[in-house]
């Protein structure tokens, strides 16, 4: 036998094969080699990576890489952690592991043991186990509030509702005095004690209590038996008794139903979702209704006269009003911000580490996995937990986590950080002064690519077409909305080409010409685009969604066709894009079908009896404007005519035609 | 029903979701817990992984099964648990060591194992060095996912079947991989006399 190559000695190493082995061992230039790969193999086994390149991947990346659902590029990127985390890999290669191994039975009791765990009602709802007091990340947003006044005594006011409600929940039968002699007590402690009694998250007690009460929630719930709905009060109340006299201790509907009202939610802006559903303008929501934010979009709301609240995207909340009028909202996961109106009854925002009180005041939460935010905009927020507490004041921030008290204030440029609520569809009153903004690509199969149309508002059509074709891919998304210089309105930015032009009092816009402020802008629709590719470092292609306005010669009627130019893909591609098109509207059947005519394809076409011109080649665009290679190796523009614009019907229907169409392209 | 769904009911307090979840996943978090003793853990007790793997599941629901409201897309509630019982285990393991152990970064840098692993036996700390030197000299000409591979085969023991499902790569391009890595390494080590 011939000696071996070196991929036929590895596998006898490695075990795979032992084909070789026999002649290794008579060989002795074989033996040496063996013996030399075998060191550089002990040594890999031995030596591992210095440190982990980078931060650990988060779940999301985790189980997309261990499943196999990810795009190639991002899993390329994540290999460069991945190569050098054991970590990472080790749950990865879990991950994947328990995809397809078969899994040996438990025992039998185990299930039984689990199973007997959660508290049933009699409802058929599961009581809410409360352990710890959620934390809620309160971040007073630097925008002043509306003409709501904070006096300093709501400070006061505040430090004394909280420590009322913390004495109330320890079991106490009277509430603590309030520290300050101007600060309002609560009425009645009797009240007090009901509402505490009915939050199904009772707090921590602290040391110094326990022995007070046997309130279960302080121990451990997990190694608990089977646990009664309310958590145990030393103090038999009156409403306590009647509470257990009524009812089973698992049902908690009907107390809830005596003791909460739903809270009423109005002046509905951006994209906001109650119990799932769309909601717009005004909605109720119960104690257990989920209010959410999709991933892409933001929502402000007000809550009766008292608040207003804008939630980022990827935003959960819960809230619930007691008849009291004591509010408490609770945020799961995401980052909300609060204008609260001076007021006598407690508003409480619980995140997953710390709690917040007010009673008026300017702040903004964010909730995390691993810990919970306070930014304080105006006023004083008393920043909480089972480890200590804090007072935020105005431009400062602190941070809570489970394991440790929430930090000692520290300034901080507030407005940075609450920017977002700014944005045009979540502002209280349409933004006046031009902008543009971006939404991140969520989608990990599509990274990179982007859909933008500078001038959404202007030319409103193309940014609704944008905007929805965007949601159903789940990719960026860049707008632009009225760009006109914010001073002198007779300047038009052009903000994808560094220019701009005066406009006339006819509304025509003149010779385009480079200014330092038209680049300036330029270079924040830019930053926008590069935003909305996410991590992608180059941004692979970019959709252009823009209008036209054009009529047939001799006849003055709209020509009602949409252009589309490109660059970087081949004419077969295009080709076969147009009849893609043609396919996709037989299968969808849109109201209103739009005429495609696609450059080079149809350099002439025709239209109402007319021989057109392609016009929309964009030559310059491509050469050095917003379709030129440095911006986008791949690019395609779609010029829409004002009457597909005016028939808003049709948009949910063509942006499930576009995003296939653009995902077609995407993989080309 | 799907796991987002599955996730909902649970929130809504559809007291059926409950046992779905346990029957769904209880031999999943099961397995994993041991299996994570196994590897971390100076022994395996029964009443430890039961323990454990019950925690985990009433750590679910509390406050009406918050934290499963932190779970985003891709929703994948198999892969999730299976994560959170490893990390839970680990954690478990650190707190319950017995003896003393080395506290250098052994584990290959996996913070996890940081104190877990037993010290290796007497080297030359010189030796040691280049050694390292060279394995990561050789690394450093691998791609990313060149370097995953011959991480996961030599550092994990995974079979070249488990590699190709981890990394989506073809199984036979995986012994071509490590020969390539091992043939770096080996040049590596001969220019420092590590051979």
């Amino acid at each position: 036998m011939s000696c071996p190559g070196r991929a036929e000695l590895l596998d006898v190493i490695h075990g795979v094969s032992d084909a070789a082995a026999p002649h290794i061992r008579e060989c002795a230039a074989c033996r040496k080699a063996y013996s030399a790969m075998m060191a550089a193999t002990e040594a890999l086994s031995r030596v591992g990576p210095d440190r982990p390149s980078g931060p650990c991947l988060t779940d999301e990346q985790l189980i997309r890489y261990g499943t196999r659902d990810i795009h190639p590029d991002l899993a390329s990127q994540l290999e460069e952690h991945l190569a050098s985390c054991a970590k990472c890999l080790e749950e990865v290669a879990l991950i994947a592991e328990v995809r397809e191994v078969e899994l040996p039975e438990p025992p039998a009791e185990l299930r039984a043991r689990v199973l007997g765990g959660p508290r049933k009602s009699e409802s058929g709802l599961l009581p809410r186990i409360a352990t710890r007091r959620p934390t809620v990340r309160v971040r007073p947003p630097r925008r002043p509030a509306y003409g709501w006044v904070l006096a300093a005594a709501a400070v006061v006011l505040l430090a004394a509702v909280f420590l009322v409600i913390r004495g109330r929940e320890r079991g106490e039968v009277k509430p603590e005095p309030p520290r300050s002699a101007g600060a309002p007590k609560r009425e009645e402690p009797r009240e007090e004690k009901k509402e505490e009694e009915r939050r199904d998250e009772p707090r921590r007690v602290e040391p110094k209590r326990e022995e007070k009460k046997e309130e279960r929630i302080t121990q451990d719930p997990r190694r608990e038996e089977p646990k009664k709905e309310e958590p145990k009060r030393e103090e038999p109340r009156k409403e306590e008794v009647v509470k257990k006299e009524e009812k089973p201790p698992q049902d908690t509907t009907r107390v809830e139903e005596t003791k909460y009202r739903t809270v009423q939610i109005a002046d509905i802006r951006g994209e906001l979702h109650v119990r799932n559903e769309r909601a717009a303008g005004r909605a109720e929501v119960a104690r257990r209704d989920e209010v959410a934010t999709g991933p892409r979009w933001k929502a402000a709301f007000s809550m009766g006269s008292d608040a207003r609240v804008w939630m980022r995207e990827g935003t959960l909340l819960r809230m619930e009003q007691t008849e009291a009028g004591d509010v408490a909202v609770t945020i799961e996961r995401g980052e909300a911000y609060f204008e609260v109106r001076k007021r006598t009854a407690a508003f409480v925002v619980k995140g997953p580490h710390a709690d917040a009180i007010v009673v008026g005041t300017v702040f903004t939460v964010r909730a995390k996995k691993t810990d919970t935010t306070l930014l304080v905009v105006e006023g004083q927020v008393r920043f909480k937990n089972a480890k200590g507490e804090v007072t935020v004041e105005k431009d400062q921030k602190s941070v809570a986590t489970t394991a440790s008290r929430p930090s000692t204030p520290v300034r901080t440029d507030v407005g940075a950080e609450v920017a977002w609520t700014t944005r045009g569809d979540i502002a209280k009153e349409p933004p006046r002064d031009p902008y543009i903004e971006f939404v991140a690509g969520t989608n990990p199969k599509l990274p990179g690519l982007v859909i933008v149309s500078p001038y959404s508002e202007w030319e409103v059509d193309s940014g609704r077409i944008a905007r929805a074709s965007s949601d159903v891919l789940e990719c960026g998304l860049v707008l632009g909305h009225f760009h006109r210089d914010k001073k002198d309105r007779k300047i038009w930015l052009n903000i994808d080409r560094g220019t701009e032009g005066r406009v006339a009092d006819d509304g025509s816009v003149g010779t385009a010409e480079s200014t330092k402020r038209a680049r300036e802008v330029y270079e924040e629709y830019l930053r926008n685009v590069r935003s909305a590719a996410g991590v992608h470092r180059q941004v692979p292609m970019i959709v252009h969604f823009r209008d036209h306005s054009e009529v047939v010669p001799g006849t003055g009627e709209e020509l009602a066709v949409c252009e589309v130019a490109w660059t970087g893909f081949d004419r077969r591609t295009i080709k076969a894009l147009k009849q893609l098109h043609e396919d996709l509207v037989k299968e969808h059947k849109p109201p209103y079908v739009l005429t495609l005519r696609f450059d080079e394809l149809d350099e002439q076409y025709e239209f109402s009896n007319q021989k057109i011109k392609f016009k929309f080649t964009e030559g310059d665009a491509k050469s050095s404007g917003y379709m030129a290679a440095h911006v986008s190796k791949k690019s395609i523009a779609f010029f829409f005519n004002p009457s597909f614009g005016n028939r808003f019907e049709d948009f949910s229907v063509y942006a499930k035609i576009f995003a296939k169409m653009i995902e077609f392209l995407f993989r080309s | 029903m799907g796991d987002r769904d599955l996730i909902d009911a649970l929130r809504r307090g559809r007291n059926e979701a409950w046992s779905e979840l346990v029957d769904r996943y209880l031999k999943l978090v099961y397995h994993v817990v041991r299996k994570t003793l196994a590897a971390y853990a100076r022994q395996v007790v029964d009443q430890d992984v039961e323990d454990l793997t019950n925690d985990l599941f009433q750590s679910l629901v509390e406050d009406g099964y918050r934290v499963l409201g932190t779970i985003g897309p891709p929703y994948d509630l198999k892969a999730w648990l299976a994560i959170s019982a490893r990390r839970r285990a680990i954690d478990f393991a650190r707190r319950r060591r017995v003896s003393s152990i080395s506290l250098d970064e052994g584990g290959d840098g996996d913070p996890a194992k940081a104190g877990l692993v037993e010290a290796r036996p007497e080297s030359d700390p010189r030796r040691e060095a280049e050694l390292r030197a060279a394995v990561g000299e050789a690394m450093r000409e691998l791609n990313p996912r060149e370097r995953v591979v011959v991480r996961l085969f030599y550092l994990q023991g995974k079979k070249y079947r488990e590699i190709s499902r981890i990394t989506g790569i073809n199984a036979n391009s995986i012994s071509p991989t490590l020969t390539r890595a091992v043939e770096k390494i080996q040049k590596s080590m001969k220019e420092r006399n590590l051979t």
